[in-house]
């Protein structure tokens, strides 16, 4: 600057502190710059890491041992009842934690059994895990491979184990019925000696690719009913009974 | 300016205020979700947005980026850069939900850990729309104002000035335009 502009002496002396403390302002601005990018390096360095560790962590918990193949009493991914030269199928997609899932089952099981035994239709069954978040146990998972080990036990005992199963279902939140319960369960509906089966979870790489399938085709609540592949919107007697008219109607 | 006088006063303490709510928020988002891997990927399959590939990777992901940005909005640490980060994230999500509306799926968010498909009857994407856009304004709110009490930020940026300049430091330490320095009596 010039000093020609400041003639008193006051004024450069003031100009230079002034400018000393610029300096020093501005190196003190420069520091806290530094370190704030620094910061925000480690900070975004560490984000990236802990998110990188922990989607492989997510993802082998995610995974389950080889599966072992279908239960004997699972054809084409489906527990099916009925006649197989049906006019139309109905399938059921339950989870057996699903409060729902038994309140639909509870209004359209007469339905169901009805219109097999005319042969209007055909029941696949297939049920998945997609509750364990809402147990304390994983009853979801638990029950869906109880039911694995029944139908390949024998297979007739499904439905019985299948009612028995939403008759005692648990409330969502808490934890599940116990091995031990469900292979009284098992039992009282006629597969006997699944006791291993069940505490082993044999069928757990089966239980989670069955869910995975679903999910897959798009099923991502339960229940989900569909006839010949519409959903039904409405679970009522009526609704189901108009449904397999029209799809019948249709085929 | 009286205005100006008391935002610099509320200024710190709003923005404090923005990212405990944020980081709550965050966090319990993904705590809730964290513990159940497969559930979390469905959710994100039910969007029907992404491929295969990706959904895993995301559901896998999402909940833990969550969490990260809960914990460094918590502490204060690399405040600016969270909050771009939750910003990011709302307008993603805002862009999902907001596209769900529009093709007429009718899914649950998955926001809080569930997802997947509802009733018609049963879908919030008015209030989900909602959440996310009063969420996304306090993460932009953040990235305009990072500066906060309680926050870590605050210590480091006062460590890194040698203590011959100390004096220098203004309280703010935002990007705020350095004051002109005061006048030598």
């Amino acid at each position: 600057m010039n000093p020609t502009t400041h003639p008193a002496t006051g004024d450069r002396r003031n100009e230079s502190s002034r400018r000393l403390s610029a300096e020093r302002a501005a190196a003190a601005a420069e520091a806290r710059r530094r370190r704030r990018v620094r910061v925000g390096l480690a900070a975004g360095t560490a984000v990236a890491l802990v998110v990188g560790l922990g989607v492989a962590v997510q993802a082998s918990r995610d995974s389950v041992d080889a599966p072992t193949g279908d239960p004997r009493g699972v054809v084409g991914g489906a527990i099916s009842l009925g006649a197989s030269g049906a006019p139309v199928v109905v399938t059921v997609y339950e989870d057996f934690l699903c409060p729902a899932c038994r309140a639909a089952d509870g209004v359209l099981g007469a339905t169901y059994d009805d219109l097999i035994e005319q042969e209007a239709i055909q029941l696949e069954h297939k049920p998945i895990a997609i509750l364990d978040g809402y147990s304390t146990d994983r009853y979801s998972s638990r029950s869906l491979n109880a039911t694995a080990c029944v139908v390949d036990s024998a297979p007739a005992a499904f439905p019985a184990f299948h009612d028995a199963l939403f008759a005692a279902q648990p409330a969502e939140g808490g934890p599940g019925l116990s091995d031990s319960r469900l292979t009284e369960l098992a039992e009282q509906a006629g597969a006997p000696g699944v006791g291993s089966c069940i505490a082993g979870e044999r069928y757990a790489g089966w239980a989670r690719s069955t869910t995975d399938a679903a999910s897959r085709a798009g099923v991502n609540s339960t229940p989900t009913i569909l006839v010949d592949g519409t959903p039904l919107r409405e679970w009522t007697d009526e609704a189901l009974r108009t449904a397999v008219t029209a799809a019948r109607a249709n085929a | 300016m009286p205005n100006q006088q008391s935002w610099d006063v509320a200024q710190p303490w709003t923005s404090t205020a923005a990212r405990l709510l944020l980081a709550g928020v965050l966090g319990v988002a993904g705590l809730l979700k964290l513990p159940d891997p497969a559930q979390s990927v469905r959710a994100v399959r039910a969007y029907d947005l992404l491929p295969e590939g990706v959904v895993q990777a995301v559901g896998y992901g999402l909940p833990i980026l969550e969490v990260a940005l809960a914990v460094l909005l918590l502490i204060g640490l690399a405040t600016r850069l969270a909050a771009v980060g939750a910003a990011v994230l709302m307008g993603l999500f805002l862009i999902g939900v907001g596209s769900a509306a529009a093709r007429g799926l009718t899914i649950d968010c998955g926001c809080f850990g569930g997802g997947g498909l509802v009733p018609p009857t049963e879908t919030r994407y008015a209030s989900e729309l909602v959440r996310d856009t009063a969420l996304l304004g306090l993460a932009l709110l953040l990235v305009r104002w990072p500066h906060s009490r309680l926050a870590l930020d605050e210590h480091l940026a006062r460590a890194a000035v040698p203590d011959l300049l100390r004096d220098h430091l203004d309280d703010d330490v935002d990007d705020e335009p350095e004051p002109a320095p005061e006048e030598t009596r």
